[in-house]
């Protein structure tokens, strides 16, 4: 579990991060929403000890980082894969790690073959393409067998291929128990991938929700009704309108938003309208997302689940 | 705070046998040997031939002299000791070069125990490093100044030891820099300023406040020490300060470090 209280870093007027106060859970996986900028990377720098925050903790498991006697098999985390001596072999960048955190070295090998690196071991980390590099930082954050593992754009680089992989890699995590935080731009990725969602935007926390409950929480998701019966039409959009945040009407169509389907489908029932169709038009997590960060930069209102 | 005393005797020996590995597993820390022992060679070649060459071209008056092999490698190490620096501080400055510096913080969040664990291993390394330099120079010169050397096992051993010492000393403190200045060119410069060329230059002044900085700077602290010079300050003095600015810097060096963000 990550905790963080407060957590705000200032470099000079500039807030990265402005007072961030997040729980990341174990057993699921967060998605880390946000636009180029909005202390995304600082915020884990900060979890990692490798930034020290202006005010506020960051803790995992009620400690900081730098706290745990051996800190790898605390928390693995991927922040910048060429963070790494590019004429060192990949195996020997992977043992100095192990020892440093006294970790058994057969693990290396190990991590080696559960990424798919096995046969490339003795070259050179600087020789690995952008793939290849990301799945060796995977390696490294696997190595500890830790129960909080955070990445930075982990896909990034990876083909077709590799992006399932990771996809299914990040939701064994999860499902084993483990805390899973996962930064991302790819929303399409995010939106299979994460159970929870972390959007910030500013340094500031725009949202903390199931990333379902932000689906249908948009604007963007709406319930279209058509109502073959123009008097019946007016009706049921008349009982919408005090319950809805927008009701449009077009034709014999009602778009409804802020209203689930299953209430509309009731209140048409009650009203004795009769339907002639009823579907739920979900935004996808872009459109979401899309939304949530525009209205904090507009407004900079925090938008709590 | 219990805690993090307990965890600070585990990590620091873990860290050092990361470091260890590290050390090792780039090929810049083989080539920088190879590249020591070839100029020490020369080196002492040549100061072997230049000994035996006035001995034998002497001016009216003068008297030939025997000298002891192991003030061949007290003369050479002055001139490599660039190279024995450019190995320690290397250790620090590629891992900034590199990014690699916020994996090592990743892996050893204590960052005192960063710098305590490239210095441990960086100690001995030196110290044999030195040794076997001053060696090679000892038997090389010895050879090519012939009937000139003076062979006596004892001082032999005293000279060898000496220049490990200063090898250690001068390369931890290069070491300890190379934290403050993070990058190879920035770090090579100072260390080669204060190590050689402003110690250098100023003991050979008239000005009498110019020779104490020089005595009192590393170079010409390990100069003094080397030669068993016993003016401005004692050799023993002079071993005290070589041990001073190699704990020095590394104490600013984990200072720089712990206050700054990775």
């Amino acid at each position: 579990m990550i905790t963080l209280e407060g957590l705000t870093k200032r470099y000079g007027d500039t807030c990265a991060v402005d007072s961030l106060d997040l729980t990341v859970s174990p057993g699921r996986v967060t998605g880390f929403l946000g636009p180029n900028g909005a202390g995304k990377s600082t915020t884990m720098r900060m979890i990692l000890g490798l930034d020290a925050p202006t005010e506020g903790t960051a803790l995992v498991d009620g400690r900081p980082y730098a706290d745990w006697p051996a800190p790898l098999a605390k928390v693995g985390a991927l922040l910048d894969a060429k963070a790494l001596h590019p004429r060192r072999s990949a195996r020997n960048h992977l043992i100095a790690m192990a020892r440093s955190n006294g970790l058994p070295v057969s693990r290396v090998d190990e991590v080696l073959s559960v990424v798919g690196l096995d046969s490339v071991t003795g070259k050179r980390a600087g020789e690995f393409s952008l793939g290849m590099g990301q799945r060796l930082g995977i390696a490294g954050a696997l190595l500890g067998d830790p129960e909080v593992l955070m990445f930075d754009e982990p896909v990034n680089g990876l083909d077709p291929d590799g992006v399932r992989w990771v996809r299914g890699l990040m939701r064994s995590l999860a499902a084993e128990g483990r805390t899973v935080f996962v930064s991302s731009h790819l929303m399409s990725e995010m939106q299979l991938t994460a159970d929870q969602l972390v959007v910030i935007g500013r340094g500031r926390l725009i949202a903390d929700a199931p990333v379902a409950d932000v689906i249908a929480r948009s604007s963007r998701t709406t319930v279209a009704v058509r109502v073959p019966d123009r008097a019946h039409l007016a009706v049921l959009r008349d009982r919408l309108i005090a319950e809805a945040e927008r009701v449009e009407s077009a034709d014999d169509r009602l778009i409804v938003t802020g209203v689930p389907a299953e209430r509309v489908g009731d209140l048409a029932h009650e009203l004795g309208v009769r339907l002639h169709e009823l579907q739920t038009q979900r935004a996808s997590l872009e459109e979401a997302y899309m939304e949530l960060t525009a209205d904090s930069v507009q407004y900079g209102v925090a938008v709590a689940s | 705070m219990s805690t993090a005393v307990v965890t600070l005797g585990t990590g620091l020996s873990d860290a050092v046998r990361s470091e260890w590995t590290k050390l090792w597993s780039v090929r810049s820390s083989w080539l920088n040997l190879a590249a020591a022992l070839v100029l020490t060679a020369l080196l002492g070649l040549q100061f072997g031939f230049n000994l035996a060459y006035t001995n034998t071209h002497l001016e009216p008056g003068q008297v030939a002299q025997t000298q002891a092999v192991g003030e061949f490698g007290a003369s050479v190490i002055m001139i490599v000791q660039v190279v024995i620096a450019a190995f320690a501080l290397l250790t620090v400055t590629s891992e900034y070069a590199t990014g690699s510096i916020r994996s090592t913080l990743q892996w050893t969040p204590v960052r005192r125990n960063v710098v305590l664990a490239k210095a441990i291993v960086l100690a001995p390394v030196l110290f044999v490093y030195g040794l076997v330099l001053a060696g090679v120079s000892a038997v090389v010169g010895g050879l090519a100044a012939g009937s000139w050397a003076d062979w006596t096992a004892s001082a032999l051993v005293v000279d060898l030891l000496s220049v490990a010492f200063y090898a250690t000393t001068a390369g931890l403190f290069a070491a300890g820099i190379a934290w403050v200045v993070r990058s190879t060119a920035g770090t090579l410069t100072v260390a080669f300023l204060l190590l050689l060329v402003v110690p250098l230059m100023l003991s050979q002044s008239s000005i009498r406040a110019l020779v104490w900085i020089a005595a009192v700077l590393p170079g010409g602290a390990g100069q003094n020490y080397l030669t068993g010079t016993t003016d401005p300050l004692s050799p023993t003095v002079s071993a005290l300060l070589l041990v001073v600015w190699a704990g020095a810097g590394l104490m600013v060096g984990t200072r720089v470090l712990t206050k700054r963000d990775a």
